[in-house]
């Protein structure tokens, strides 16, 4: 048997980090200049980005058949114990 | 030959589970019952539960692993949670060990056969649903698009 299958799992880290980019915009870039002209757009939000990493729910199905043979040996090694009316029917010869 | 004692002709086992961060490989590596309830057919007497769930055990540890791994060869479909899209997809085996953020699953064992004297012969029936949630990244890093 495998140790604890999840114990050592990192991968979760970092959910919900994705963030959203910062603005590279100078608040004060609107001030006015010389010509009297205002620097307008430099200031918006980048905004998307958290949505490339959003969560995805993934589903599947399958099915297949085979067949068994498990000797008696077998099931005994996996604990299984014959109930007292098996002994019963091993009677005839 | 013996008579038979115990035998199955249908009726499910069912193991329904949510296995936070555990990879699909890693459900073939444990015996389901030492994580996940397990649910005898109905109809089923003691005696038939008692040995099913042997049977159980010894398919699992002997076909579970190859299964899981057969289970990621066929299609499936993806619904993105925040935009709504969904579609389908071929899922792949990169998949198979990678731990899954929630990890839902049901699994049916479906017994068909007899216990005899010499042991217990006949056929499994096997199937799995999967519902696996992460982020896109995770997703992407094992090769499926969306």
């Amino acid at each position: 048997m495998s140790e604890y299958p999840g114990q050592d799992y990192s991968g979760g880290q970092g959910y919900g980090d994705q963030g959203y980019g910062e603005s590279t915009g100078d608040p004060d870039a609107g001030q006015q200049g010389d010509g009297g002209q205002y620097s307008d757009g430099q200031g918006g939000q980048s905004d998307g980005q958290g949505a490339e990493d959003e969560d995805v729910a993934i589903e599947s199905e399958y099915s297949t058949e085979e067949n068994i043979e498990f000797s008696m040996a077998d099931l005994t090694s996996a604990g299984y114990e014959r109930e007292p009316d098996d002994s019963s029917s091993d009677y005839i010869a | 030959m013996g008579d038979p004692k115990i035998s199955f002709s249908g009726g499910s086992f069912t193991v329904s589970g949510y296995a936070p961060a555990w990879s699909i490989g890693n459900l073939g590596q444990v015996r389901l019952a030492d994580y996940f309830q397990i649910t005898p057919p109905s109809s089923f007497t003691d005696p038939q539960i008692k040995l099913g769930l042997h049977i159980l055990d010894l398919t699992w540890g002997r076909r579970g692993s190859l299964w899981l791994e057969q289970s990621l060869t066929v299609g499936g479909t993806f619904h993105l949670l925040t935009s709504g899209a969904s579609g389908s997809l071929q899922l792949n085996n990169q998949l198979l060990w990678q731990p899954i953020r929630d990890l839902q699953f049901t699994f049916t064992f479906v017994l068909s056969g007899q216990l005899d004297d010499t042991g217990v012969k006949g056929s499994v029936n096997f199937g799995s649903q999967f519902r696996l949630t992460d982020t896109k990244s995770v997703f992407g890093g094992v090769g499926l698009r969306f």
